[in-house]
Protein backbone atom coordinates (compact mmCIF):
# COMPACT_ATOMS: atom_id res chain seq x y z
CA UNK A 1 0.00 0.00 0.00
CA UNK A 2 1.14 3.27 -1.10
CA UNK A 3 1.66 5.69 2.54
CA UNK A 4 -0.18 8.32 2.00
CA UNK A 5 -3.47 6.01 1.50
CA UNK A 6 -3.78 5.26 5.22
CA UNK A 7 -6.50 7.55 5.96
CA UNK A 8 -8.80 6.25 2.90
CA UNK A 9 -12.26 4.23 4.00
CA UNK A 10 -11.83 2.21 0.83
CA UNK A 11 -8.87 -0.10 0.51
CA UNK A 12 -7.91 -3.15 -1.40
CA UNK A 13 -4.45 -5.02 0.91
CA UNK A 14 -2.53 -6.76 -1.73
CA UNK A 15 -1.18 -9.73 0.60
CA UNK A 16 2.06 -11.68 -0.05
CA UNK A 17 2.71 -15.33 0.81
CA UNK A 18 -1.03 -15.30 1.72
CA UNK A 19 -3.62 -18.07 0.72
CA UNK A 20 -7.55 -18.67 2.15
CA UNK A 21 -5.99 -19.82 5.08
CA UNK A 22 -5.28 -16.00 6.35
CA UNK A 23 -7.85 -14.46 4.09
CA UNK A 24 -11.05 -16.33 4.98
CA UNK A 25 -10.37 -15.72 8.26
CA UNK A 26 -9.66 -11.80 7.98
CA UNK A 27 -12.41 -11.89 6.05
CA UNK A 28 -14.46 -13.15 8.79
CA UNK A 29 -13.34 -11.07 11.53
CA UNK A 30 -13.79 -7.97 9.45
CA UNK A 31 -17.65 -8.65 8.64
CA UNK A 32 -18.42 -8.94 12.30
CA UNK A 33 -16.60 -4.71 12.36
CA UNK A 34 -19.84 -2.50 12.06
CA UNK A 35 -18.35 -0.43 10.78
CA UNK A 36 -17.33 -2.34 7.95
CA UNK A 37 -19.62 -2.18 4.67
CA UNK A 38 -18.16 -4.46 2.54
CA UNK A 39 -15.17 -7.30 2.87
CA UNK A 40 -13.92 -9.47 0.05
CA UNK A 41 -11.07 -11.27 -0.78
CA UNK A 42 -9.99 -13.09 -4.05
CA UNK A 43 -6.82 -14.70 -5.42
CA UNK A 44 -5.67 -13.99 -9.05
CA UNK A 45 -4.28 -16.98 -9.69
CA UNK A 46 -4.05 -20.28 -7.72
CA UNK A 47 -0.44 -20.59 -8.79
CA UNK A 48 0.67 -17.24 -7.49
CA UNK A 49 0.36 -16.85 -3.65
CA UNK A 50 -1.35 -13.62 -3.67
CA UNK A 51 -4.35 -12.57 -1.89
CA UNK A 52 -6.74 -9.19 -2.59
CA UNK A 53 -8.32 -8.31 0.25
CA UNK A 54 -10.81 -5.42 -0.68
CA UNK A 55 -12.13 -3.11 2.62
CA UNK A 56 -14.93 -0.41 2.36
CA UNK A 57 -15.98 1.21 5.38
CA UNK A 58 -18.90 3.64 6.58
CA UNK A 59 -16.60 5.93 7.36
CA UNK A 60 -16.23 5.92 11.07
CA UNK A 61 -12.79 4.07 10.78
CA UNK A 62 -10.03 4.05 8.25
CA UNK A 63 -9.90 0.99 6.18
CA UNK A 64 -6.28 0.69 7.77
CA UNK A 65 -7.95 0.60 10.98
CA UNK A 66 -10.42 -1.97 10.68
CA UNK A 67 -7.43 -4.76 9.34
CA UNK A 68 -5.98 -3.78 11.71
CA UNK A 69 -8.55 -4.24 14.61
CA UNK A 70 -9.81 -7.95 12.43
CA UNK A 71 -5.70 -9.23 13.13
CA UNK A 72 -5.92 -8.29 16.64
CA UNK A 73 -9.11 -10.32 16.62
CA UNK A 74 -7.84 -13.13 15.33
CA UNK A 75 -4.35 -12.79 17.37
CA UNK A 76 -6.83 -13.00 20.57
CA UNK A 77 -9.30 -15.72 18.83
CA UNK A 78 -6.07 -18.11 18.21
CA UNK A 79 -4.86 -17.33 21.53
CA UNK A 80 -7.82 -18.45 23.59
CA UNK A 81 -7.67 -21.71 21.57
CA UNK A 82 -4.49 -22.25 21.97
CA UNK A 83 -5.04 -21.71 25.88
CA UNK A 84 -8.50 -23.40 25.78
CA UNK A 85 -6.79 -26.48 23.84
CA UNK A 86 -3.95 -26.75 26.48
CA UNK A 87 -5.66 -26.59 29.80
CA UNK A 88 -7.88 -29.50 28.12
CA UNK A 89 -5.86 -31.92 26.99
CA UNK A 90 -3.97 -31.00 29.95
CA UNK A 91 -7.35 -32.20 32.15
CA UNK A 92 -8.26 -35.01 29.89
CA UNK A 93 -4.77 -36.69 31.04
CA UNK A 94 -5.18 -35.98 34.68
CA UNK A 95 -8.83 -37.86 34.33
CA UNK A 96 -6.91 -40.83 32.29
CA UNK A 97 -4.63 -41.01 35.29
CA UNK A 98 -6.95 -41.20 37.85
CA UNK A 99 -9.10 -43.72 35.87
CA UNK A 100 -6.24 -46.01 35.59
CA UNK A 101 -5.43 -45.65 39.29
CA UNK A 102 -8.69 -46.33 39.93
CA UNK A 103 -8.64 -49.58 37.66
CA UNK A 104 -5.74 -50.78 39.65
CA UNK B 1 -8.72 -38.07 21.40
CA UNK B 2 -11.78 -36.31 19.49
CA UNK B 3 -11.67 -32.28 19.59
CA UNK B 4 -14.62 -30.56 19.34
CA UNK B 5 -14.70 -26.98 18.52
CA UNK B 6 -17.96 -25.15 19.63
CA UNK B 7 -19.17 -21.25 18.95
CA UNK B 8 -16.58 -20.18 16.16
CA UNK B 9 -17.10 -20.07 12.98
CA UNK B 10 -16.41 -22.39 9.75
CA UNK B 11 -13.37 -19.59 8.73
CA UNK B 12 -11.38 -20.06 11.56
CA UNK B 13 -11.98 -24.05 11.58
CA UNK B 14 -11.04 -24.44 7.98
CA UNK B 15 -8.35 -22.26 9.06
CA UNK B 16 -7.00 -24.47 10.96
CA UNK B 17 -7.41 -27.01 9.37
CA UNK B 18 -5.24 -25.99 6.40
CA UNK B 19 -2.16 -24.81 8.55
CA UNK B 20 -2.69 -28.40 10.13
CA UNK B 21 -1.90 -29.98 6.80
CA UNK B 22 0.44 -27.59 5.28
CA UNK B 23 2.16 -25.49 8.46
CA UNK B 24 3.03 -27.50 11.38
CA UNK B 25 6.58 -28.00 11.07
CA UNK B 26 7.82 -31.57 11.41
CA UNK B 27 11.46 -33.64 10.11
CA UNK B 28 12.20 -35.60 7.42
CA UNK B 29 14.61 -37.27 5.65
CA UNK B 30 15.87 -34.44 3.50
CA UNK B 31 19.35 -35.54 1.97
CA UNK B 32 20.39 -38.94 1.30
CA UNK B 33 24.28 -39.71 0.32
CA UNK B 34 24.98 -42.89 -1.05
CA UNK B 35 27.92 -45.41 -1.18
CA UNK B 36 26.74 -48.68 -2.37
CA UNK B 37 23.21 -49.58 -3.41
CA UNK B 38 23.06 -52.72 -5.58
CA UNK B 39 19.68 -53.24 -5.04
CA UNK B 40 16.82 -53.56 -7.59
CA UNK B 41 15.43 -49.74 -7.36
CA UNK B 42 17.33 -46.93 -8.17
CA UNK B 43 18.81 -44.07 -6.06
CA UNK B 44 16.41 -41.57 -6.44
CA UNK B 45 13.30 -44.14 -5.67
CA UNK B 46 15.30 -45.10 -2.33
CA UNK B 47 15.73 -41.17 -1.51
CA UNK B 48 12.21 -40.63 -2.71
CA UNK B 49 10.81 -43.89 -0.21
CA UNK B 50 13.33 -42.64 3.04
CA UNK B 51 12.02 -39.19 2.49
CA UNK B 52 8.31 -40.40 3.32
CA UNK B 53 9.48 -42.47 6.50
CA UNK B 54 7.42 -40.24 9.17
CA UNK B 55 10.33 -39.01 11.78
CA UNK B 56 9.77 -38.52 15.26
CA UNK B 57 9.46 -34.45 15.47
CA UNK B 58 9.06 -33.35 18.68
CA UNK B 59 12.28 -31.64 18.53
CA UNK B 60 11.16 -29.42 15.57
CA UNK B 61 10.36 -26.59 16.95
CA UNK B 62 13.02 -25.72 18.56
CA UNK B 63 14.99 -26.86 14.47
CA UNK B 64 15.82 -24.01 11.88
CA UNK B 65 14.58 -24.71 8.28
CA UNK B 66 17.77 -24.41 5.65
CA UNK B 67 16.47 -21.43 4.15
CA UNK B 68 16.02 -19.86 6.99
CA UNK B 69 18.65 -17.71 9.20
CA UNK B 70 20.51 -19.49 11.65
CA UNK B 71 22.96 -19.13 14.63
CA UNK B 72 26.28 -21.78 14.75
CA UNK B 73 24.00 -22.73 17.60
CA UNK B 74 21.06 -23.49 16.16
CA UNK B 75 19.99 -27.34 15.60
CA UNK B 76 19.50 -27.54 11.18
CA UNK B 77 19.95 -31.45 10.69
CA UNK B 78 20.42 -34.53 11.86
CA UNK B 79 22.27 -37.68 10.24
CA UNK B 80 20.82 -41.47 9.87
CA UNK B 81 23.23 -44.15 8.71
CA UNK B 82 21.71 -47.53 6.61
CA UNK B 83 24.10 -49.78 6.34
CA UNK B 84 22.46 -53.52 5.31
CA UNK B 85 23.91 -56.38 3.14
CA UNK B 86 22.00 -59.54 2.44
CA UNK B 87 23.68 -62.64 3.53
CA UNK B 88 21.22 -65.62 3.67
CA UNK B 89 19.20 -66.98 0.76
CA UNK B 90 15.94 -65.59 0.43
CA UNK B 91 15.00 -62.39 0.22
CA UNK B 92 15.67 -60.06 3.40
CA UNK B 93 13.62 -56.59 3.81
CA UNK B 94 15.44 -53.69 4.74
CA UNK B 95 13.31 -51.83 7.07
CA UNK B 96 12.66 -48.32 9.29
CA UNK B 97 14.76 -50.33 12.44
CA UNK B 98 17.52 -50.27 10.02
CA UNK B 99 17.90 -46.90 10.29
CA UNK B 100 20.67 -46.34 12.63
CA UNK B 101 20.86 -42.29 14.47
CA UNK B 102 23.86 -40.72 14.17
CA UNK B 103 23.52 -38.41 16.74
CA UNK B 104 20.75 -40.44 19.25
CA UNK B 105 20.92 -36.92 21.62
CA UNK B 106 18.89 -35.07 18.41
CA UNK B 107 16.01 -37.51 20.01
CA UNK B 108 14.73 -37.77 16.10
CA UNK B 109 14.62 -41.23 15.17
CA UNK B 110 12.06 -43.19 12.52
CA UNK B 111 7.98 -43.85 14.13
CA UNK B 112 8.05 -46.86 15.86
CA UNK B 113 11.60 -47.51 16.09
CA UNK B 114 12.34 -50.86 17.26
CA UNK B 115 8.76 -51.56 18.76
CA UNK B 116 8.26 -54.82 18.50
CA UNK B 117 4.48 -54.60 18.45
CA UNK B 118 4.46 -52.13 15.41
CA UNK B 119 5.39 -53.41 11.81
CA UNK B 120 8.59 -51.64 10.65
CA UNK B 121 8.14 -49.84 7.39
CA UNK B 122 10.01 -51.54 4.73
CA UNK B 123 12.48 -49.66 2.40
CA UNK B 124 13.23 -51.96 0.06
CA UNK B 125 14.14 -55.74 -0.17
CA UNK B 126 17.48 -57.74 -0.63
CA UNK B 127 18.70 -61.14 -2.65
CA UNK B 128 21.86 -62.69 -1.82
CA UNK B 129 24.76 -60.51 -1.92
CA UNK B 130 22.78 -57.21 -2.74
CA UNK B 131 24.11 -54.42 -0.67
CA UNK B 132 22.37 -50.84 0.39
CA UNK B 133 24.82 -48.18 2.39
CA UNK B 134 24.05 -44.96 2.43
CA UNK B 135 23.99 -41.88 5.06
CA UNK B 136 20.10 -39.99 4.87
CA UNK B 137 20.46 -36.01 6.37
CA UNK B 138 17.24 -34.87 7.98
CA UNK B 139 15.89 -31.79 7.54
CA UNK B 140 12.77 -29.16 9.30
CA UNK B 141 10.44 -28.63 6.99
CA UNK B 142 6.47 -27.62 6.19
CA UNK B 143 3.80 -29.09 4.51
CA UNK B 144 3.74 -26.30 1.68
CA UNK B 145 7.42 -27.62 0.96
CA UNK B 146 7.27 -31.53 0.58
CA UNK B 147 4.20 -33.38 1.06
CA UNK B 148 6.65 -35.35 2.93
CA UNK B 149 6.31 -32.78 6.21
CA UNK B 150 3.16 -33.03 6.40
CA UNK B 151 2.29 -34.24 9.76
CA UNK B 152 -1.38 -35.57 9.48
CA UNK B 153 -2.55 -38.49 7.73
CA UNK B 154 -5.82 -35.86 6.79
CA UNK B 155 -7.13 -33.22 8.59
CA UNK B 156 -11.19 -33.17 7.78
CA UNK B 157 -14.02 -30.96 10.09
CA UNK B 158 -17.62 -32.00 10.23
CA UNK B 159 -20.89 -29.87 11.16
CA UNK B 160 -22.12 -31.75 14.47
CA UNK B 161 -25.93 -31.64 13.42
CA UNK B 162 -28.43 -30.50 16.28
CA UNK B 163 -31.06 -33.15 16.03
CA UNK B 164 -34.30 -32.04 17.57
CA UNK B 165 -36.97 -34.66 17.29
CA UNK B 166 -40.36 -33.31 17.21
CA UNK B 167 -42.65 -34.59 20.34
CA UNK B 168 -45.81 -33.44 18.61
CA UNK B 169 -45.22 -35.37 16.01
CA UNK B 170 -44.44 -38.71 17.50
CA UNK B 171 -47.96 -38.49 19.34
CA UNK B 172 -49.49 -39.08 15.98
CA UNK B 173 -47.35 -41.90 15.00
CA UNK B 174 -48.42 -45.55 15.83
CA UNK B 175 -46.22 -48.09 16.92
CA UNK B 176 -45.46 -49.70 13.47
CA UNK B 177 -44.63 -45.65 11.99
CA UNK B 178 -42.16 -45.02 14.82
CA UNK B 179 -40.37 -48.46 14.33
CA UNK B 180 -40.22 -47.79 10.28
CA UNK B 181 -38.87 -44.71 10.62
CA UNK B 182 -35.95 -45.56 13.05
CA UNK B 183 -35.35 -48.64 10.61
CA UNK B 184 -35.23 -46.44 7.45
CA UNK B 185 -31.79 -44.76 9.17
CA UNK B 186 -28.77 -46.86 7.84
CA UNK B 187 -26.70 -45.15 10.20
CA UNK B 188 -28.97 -45.66 13.59
CA UNK B 189 -28.95 -42.81 15.04
CA UNK B 190 -32.30 -43.19 16.71
CA UNK B 191 -33.56 -45.97 18.58
CA UNK B 192 -37.32 -47.14 19.27
CA UNK B 193 -38.19 -47.78 23.20
CA UNK B 194 -41.02 -49.97 23.24
CA UNK B 195 -42.01 -49.47 26.96
CA UNK B 196 -42.23 -45.88 26.55
CA UNK B 197 -43.04 -46.11 23.07
CA UNK B 198 -40.74 -43.14 22.23
CA UNK B 199 -38.11 -42.74 19.43
CA UNK B 200 -35.00 -41.24 20.86
CA UNK B 201 -31.43 -40.56 20.05
CA UNK B 202 -28.99 -43.61 20.58
CA UNK B 203 -26.07 -42.12 21.39
CA UNK B 204 -26.76 -39.19 22.86
CA UNK B 205 -26.51 -36.57 19.74
CA UNK B 206 -23.80 -38.26 17.79
CA UNK B 207 -24.38 -38.28 14.10
CA UNK B 208 -21.66 -40.20 11.87
CA UNK B 209 -22.49 -40.13 7.72
CA UNK B 210 -23.35 -42.80 6.05
CA UNK B 211 -20.51 -45.33 5.17
CA UNK B 212 -21.34 -45.89 1.89
CA UNK B 213 -22.13 -41.85 1.14
CA UNK B 214 -19.76 -39.56 0.16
Amino acid sequence: MDGEATDFFAATFSIEEEDHTLANSLRFFLNKNPHVSFCGYSMPHPSEELVNLRVQTTGQVTAMQAVKAACEDLQQVCGHMRSTLTSAVAKYQQDEQAREQQTR
Amino acid sequence: MVFELTNTDVSSANALRRVMIAEVPTIAIDLVEMENNTTVLNDEFLAHRLGLIPLTSDEATNWKRPFEWSSDHDMIETSFSLDVTCTVDGVMDVTSNDLIPMYPEHRVQPANYNTPEEKPIVICKLRRGQQLKLVARARKGIGKDHAKFIPVATAVFQFKPRIVLSHSAMADMTDDEKQAFVHSDPSKTFKFNPITRMVRLRRDGDWHPDPGAG
